[in-house]
């Protein structure tokens, strides 16, 4: 696997002024972090329709006013960045003591605060990043599925695709090989290897999307171990 | 709809969130992810770990267990494990290798396969690939000659059995414990032979890029030739001994360009001069100049290794064949053909055909996708012809869609050429600004000649040699400046100088008289040795003096408009205000890149050159001198610049004989094409471009834009912002784009922006025109936000100040529009409690309940009869009947929902994260439920056309398919060729085209009617 660049780099390549590639850059932020962010927002109570392009616009702002300038590479995962950039554009809302419940028309305009010299992204309550971060990880692992459902799909595999799901760890009773080789009508242990195979995508296709986040391949492992800890000890 | 109950994972134990993981258990699977070691029983073996990955393979360490011994094992990868045109290659590479008995080829143990996996093992090399042991031979000059022998003579032993393996990289050389080298991977290996398996997708790019060959770059795989791995051999060579690749770039179109263009970096002159040679011969760019056997390659490294002369000028016997082959191809065809015919009866031999002629669509289709991302000239050419090609075969969407990417690219084609003497010591003739003229130095004096022959029109005799000259912007004047630095001004129509003016004081720079000419002043402006001469027209007097300190001017351009003068020297730039008294407006700092300079044809931006660091041309904002754009690409030192008069391209030439189109805004690489470097000039209507081309020949080019993508044009050409939504009058013509305090107007009929609207407050993301086109309706977001009404009158152009004219609608507190209907009646949500009601044109007197809570993304049928809500709680939709209160019926999908009703209110389409519906409202029932090809995001970027015949939906926010409704048939996927982003989309009335944003706010316009009658014009049958 070729390391992939990390969110980071882009983001530090990209400018506003067509300079070089900020409308990729700011395309993969949007495919990586909208959905965690939009379930930020919509936790605290905004309509996902709102959400998807206040996210947008923080996104864009961010970039335009070169905020995450001021973040430390070093300091912390990406995602926690734009997490505290977030709050602190949320709490500025309330601070104007102008925002409604839901009002996303607030938001939008504290995101200008995003341009200020002084903006520095909130420290992210440990409570906050951790609740983030497992939304993060459940994000990852339904995006690994359906990215393994498209690929069934693409292959015309949909059927088999999800009797074998059942054999992912989850909640589902793994149905017997027999059962379904009677019900798929391929042999036992075809299925056994295509399980196998299965799982080893899954595997792959996890690693990937988390590679990506991530600014050194070692750093995998630890992310990998990091989001096990964080949902073991959640429960 | 119940909460979803956590329950626990059958294989740890643990509590799962059922609706957050979908069931499956995230703690297992991380963990899954984590510990990647494979430890299981495979046809006999016992699997240790993966050892290699490849595109369409996995490669295991793994113990055989009778007998034990320690094997390589190489299955396929999970993707392809269900292709049969996969298992077929991946046999052919198993009997490929079973069949090469050699010691420099890997050898194969066991072919076989477990529950329909393929599989087969070979000799474990234990010693790992070139690619990890490169460094092993830096200065070890003989070991690498011998290493390379011993390959080449492996890959001769397969070609001897017809075998071209086609992929010879470090990667797949591979050494034992003993360091006994191995040819290995011969999965591209013999494709082109065989019968079904021609050159697939897959296939295309399974080739290592940096290894292949120029002609493979070019025409594809279908091209291998010996000679093809005699190229991937002296890569290797060239590598090892360089210890760098020959070639370089990071991407894969620069790459190949670099393949087919430019010569490898030159190896050390500390290397033997014979291994040199032999490098050089076996990366000769024409395969005929090549060694034409691995085998002569092989022989001439012997020499060298013993001391021998090498063979490497004169043409062995072994290339005299292949040449006459070559040169032949009738011939050698015909035998073999004849030879078929005695083996193969008549039907098989007509299946074999159809099977390779659909083949051969196949590879044509990946050929013309690679032609058109080539960024070379003929991108958009070539690739049509390619399809025209496998058109011929069959017909089918996927070629319309290849059409429609290669129609959206710019392209350049030779009209004309002619060559011409030119006279030392002068510049390069100079274009006439309408491009149908050029003036041309001469030994004495300077001519006048036609652009298209280069017929002389007129002569402008004069005593000495003309150096320099320049056009004035109308074509009328000529300014000249002769070897004895007298200054001439020329009527074209006149036979002697308007003007003439002696001077001891050298004027301008060697590289061009730096003359500019200002419509507006009626003056023309000299470089002289320490500043700027402003001259009047026609007498020549001087009006102005810009002193410049003790600088040389070394190129000085008025702005189109004739106002403003920009002058460069070797340290910065300077732009002059002219009208009402000379005053220096900005001046910038940089290590400049004499003489190139050019204005925007609007006069908004400057694009200059510097010399410092990276060559590359600066687009700079004229109104602050602040850099906008950087484009990059020239290796050497750039000579002129040029804007597109029309459009976002911008073309320069450098001194690496190359010319360069780039979409100035994004700094995107459009085209490449050889050119000299010292003439430059973009026809007045933008459809001709005129450059030296080839050795001391002056071409004028057909330049085409897009005929099924085209842009609008911009008042602001670097306008950011985020686009929010788009929509159109009720009549089509006009368009309107939301963005962040700004709804702009488009006119759909000439793509152009007329009028816009500011508001000092930020706009909620979709605005609406009354029926009759003379309101705006919008909804601003201040506090729980508001309904504005803004009478307009669309035909004029300008800015409207909404603060000044547009009033907040009685009864609109806390409320927003989110559609109106046909009549122009207003559904309007109120923010505070989530009620929608319907307000009849807008009168909140006469509102009635829609729904009694709701939210923006609720959808009404056009009949106002059903509601269909995105439920935000459980995912998928609720279909309310109005009439009907309590009726109710919810349809799941994952994700927050978005939904599109049909305009004849028969079908309902809804966009979840991972999956699409189609919903039949007479019945609802699901119609279709299909998978989406990925994630994509955009409120508007799918709806139905006016006839409700077709839906488009945006793909991964880079392409756009257009379905049949309610059958679904892909008709056209619509791939430009940048990613925009499309954030929303909407079709004219007609259905012809699509109108879409990007996520900048940039308006494009699709035009199916337009692709299909391009289509047509090329002989293709294709029904929008």
């Amino acid at each position: 696997m070729s390391f992939p660049q990390t969110n980071w780099t882009q983001v530090a390549q990209a400018t506003l002024n067509g300079d070089t590639s900020s409308r990729a850059a700011l395309a993969q932020m949007c495919a990586d972090y909208r959905e965690p962010l939009v379930s930020f927002l919509s936790s605290r109570g905004h309509a996902a329709w709102d959400s998807e392009d206040l996210v947008q616009e923080f996104f864009l702002k961010l970039l335009e006013s070169r905020a995450w300038k001021r973040a430390d590479r070093e300091r912390g995962r990406f995602r926690t960045f734009l997490l505290g950039a977030l709050m602190h554009v949320t709490a500025h809302a309330r601070e104007k003591a102008d925002a409604v419940k839901r009002g996303s028309a607030i938001d939008l305009k504290s995101l200008e605060c995003l341009a200020e010299e002084d903006f520095e992204p909130y420290a992210v309550p440990v409570e906050v990043g951790r609740r983030f971060d497992s939304d993060w990880a459940f994000g990852l692992i339904k995006n690994t599925l359906h990215a393994l459902a498209a690929e069934a799909a693409k292959d015309g595999r949909e059927v088999e695709f999800a009797a074998l799901r059942g054999f992912l760890p989850g909640v589902e009773v793994a149905p017997s090989y027999e059962e379904l080789s009677a019900r798929l009508g391929q042999p036992v242990a075809a299925l056994k290897t295509k399980v196998h195979r299965m799982r080893g995508r899954f595997r792959e296709l996890l690693r990937t999307a988390v590679a990506r986040t991530v600014s050194a391949p070692h750093e995998v492992d630890e992310e990998l171990a990091y989001l096990r800890t964080l949902l073991s000890q959640n429960g | 709809m119940t909460a979803a109950l956590p329950t626990t994972c059958q294989t740890c134990g643990t509590a799962i969130d059922t609706a957050r993981s979908e069931g499956v258990c995230a703690i297992c699977l991380f963990g899954d992810a984590l510990d990647q070691k494979v430890n299981e029983m495979f046809g006999g073996h016992e699997l240790h770990g993966v050892i290699a990955r490849g595109g369409m393979g996995v490669v295991y360490r793994a113990i055989q267990q009778e007998p034990r011994r320690e094997v390589a094992l190489k299955t396929l990868r999970g993707a392809e494990l269900d292709s049969p045109e996969a298992q077929t290659r991946f046999r052919d590479e198993a009997r490929t290798m079973a069949e090469l008995e050699h010691p420099g080829i890997l050898p194969i143990h066991q072919f076989g396969q477990q529950d329909g996996v393929l599989f087969f093992t070979m000799k474990l090399a234990a010693g790992g690939s070139l690619a990890e042991h490169t460094a092993d031979y830096a200065g070890q000059w003989r070991k690498t000659a011998t290493l390379i022998v011993s390959v080449t003579e492996a890959v001769q032993f397969a070609h001897e059995h017809g075998v071209l393996h086609r992929d010879i990289k470090p990667g797949n050389i591979l050494f034992d414990e003993d360091g006994h080298s191995f040819v290995s991977d011969f999965g591209l290996a013999k494709l082109a032979e065989n019968a079904d398996g021609g050159m697939t997708g897959s296939a295309a790019m399974l080739g290592t890029p940096h290894y292949m060959a120029p002609e493979i770059a070019a025409h594809g795989l279908r091209a291998a030739t010996t000679a093809t791995d005699v190229w991937s051999l002296g890569v290797v060579l060239h590598e090892l001994l360089a210890q760098a690749r020959p070639f370089q770039s990071e991407s894969v179109p620069a790459l190949m360009r670099e393949i087919a263009e430019r010569e490898p970096e030159a190896l050390a002159q500390n290397l033997p001069l014979d291994l040199r040679v032999i490098a050089s011969k076996a990366l000769a760019k024409d395969p005929v100049r090549r060694y034409a056997t691995a085998r002569a390659l092989a022989d001439d490294l012997r020499c060298w290794l013993e001391g021998r002369p090498i063979l490497a000028r004169p043409t062995p016997a072994a290339e005299k064949l292949w040449l006459w082959m070559k040169r032949s191809p009738g011939m050698a065809a015909m035998s073999a053909l004849l030879a078929l015919l005695f083996i193969i009866a008549a039907g098989l031999l007509l299946r074999a055909y159809e099977r390779t002629n659909e083949a051969l669509r196949t590879s044509l289709v990946t050929q013309a996708k690679f032609q058109r991302s080539s960024g070379r000239m003929g991108q958009r050419h070539g690739a049509l012809a390619t399809l025209q090609r496998a058109a011929a075969i069959r017909m089918g969407t996927d070629i319309a869609s290849e059409c429609a990417a290669a129609l959206a690219c710019v392209d350049l084609r030779e009209r004309s050429h002619w060559s011409l003497e030119p006279v030392s010591g002068s510049q390069m003739p100079e274009f006439s600004p309408d491009l149908t003229q050029c003036a041309v130095a001469e030994r004495s004096g300077l001519s006048l000649r036609s652009a298209v022959d280069g017929k002389v029109v007129r002569r402008f005799a004069a005593a000495h040699r003309a150096d320099s000259f320049a056009f004035s912007p109308d074509g009328k004047a000529i300014v000249t400046r002769l070897a004895d630095n007298t200054i001439q001004l020329w009527s074209t129509d006149g036979s002697a100088p308007v003007v003439e003016i002696s001077s001891a004081v050298p004027y301008g720079m060697s590289a061009g008289i730096a003359a500019s000419f200002s419509p507006a002043q009626q003056a023309w402006a000299i470089a002289a040795k320490d500043g700027a001469v402003v001259r009047v027209l026609p007498t020549g007097e001087t009006s102005e003096w810009l002193p410049a300190e003790g600088r040389i001017p070394g190129s000085l351009r008025f702005d189109p408009q004739g106002n403003r003068l920009a002058i460069m020297y070797r340290d910065g730039i300077v732009v002059w205000q002219m009208d009402g008294g000379p005053k220096q407006l900005w001046a910038t700092k940089l290590e400049a890149g004499l003489p190139a300079l050019a204005w925007h044809p609007s006069g908004s931006c400057l694009a200059m050159t510097t010399q410092a660091g990276v060559r590359e041309v600066l687009v700079m904002n004229t109104e602050d001198g602040a850099v906008r754009s950087r484009l990059r690409g020239p290796q050497q030192s750039i000579s002129r610049i040029a804007f597109h008069p029309r459009s976002y391209v911008i073309a320069a030439t450098s001194n690496d004989s190359m010319l360069r189109l780039w979409d100035y805004r994004d700094a995107r690489l459009l085209l490449t094409m050889p050119a000299t470097d010292r003439t430059l000039a973009w026809s007045a209507d933008g459809l001709s471009l005129g450059c030296g081309y080839g050795l001391e020949k002056l071409a004028v080019f057909d330049f085409t834009d897009d005929p099924v993508l085209r842009e609008f044009s911009g008042n602001n050409s670097f306008q950011q912002g985020v686009g929010h939504d788009i929509n159109k009058s009720a009549d089509g013509l006009w368009l309107l784009s939301t963005l962040r305090y700004q709804v702009q107007f488009w006119n759909t009929l000439t793509r152009t922006p007329t009028s816009y609207v500011t508001s000092p407050t930020l706009i909620y993301s979709q605005a609406f025109l009354t029926p009759d086109s003379r309101t705006l309706i919008y909804s601003e977001l201040k506090k729980g936000g508001h309904i504005m009404r803004l009478p307009l009158d669309l035909n004029l152009t300008g800015l409207v100040s909404s603060k000044d004219h547009a009033q907040q609608v009685p009864g609109s507190e806390n409320a927003n529009v989110i559609d109106m209907t046909a009549r122009g009646d207003w559904i309007v949500i109120h923010n505070d409690s989530y009620r929608i009601d319907l307000w009849p044109e807008g009168d909140a007197a006469r509102a009635s309940v829609l729904l009694a809570t709701g939210s923006g993304g609720v959808a009404f049928s056009p009949d106002l009869r059903w509601a269909v809500a995105p439920s935000e709680r459980s995912g998928g939709v609720i279909v309310f009947d109005l009439a009907n209160r309590p009726w109710r019926k919810q349809f799941l999908i994952s994700g927050s929902a978005l939904v599109r009703w049909s305009p004849d209110g028969r079908w309902v389409y809804v966009r979840g994260s991972s999956e699409n519906l189609l919903l039949d409202a007479t019945t609802w029932q699901e119609q279709a439920r299909w998978p989406t090809k990925s994630l994509s995001y955009g409120r508007g970027c799918n709806g139905f056309s006016p006839d409700s015949k077709r839906l488009v939906i945006s793909v991964r926010n880079e392409s756009l398919d257009v379905l049949s409704v309610p059958d679904l048939r892909l008709i056209v996927s619509l791939t430009p060729p940048l990613p925009l982003d499309f954030r929303s989309v909407v079709w004219s009335n007609d259905s012809t085209k699509l109108w879409a944003m990007g996520v900048a706010g940039r308006m494009f316009e699709w035009d199916l009617g337009g692709l299909q009658r391009e289509l047509k014009k090329l002989g293709m049958e294709w029904k929008r």
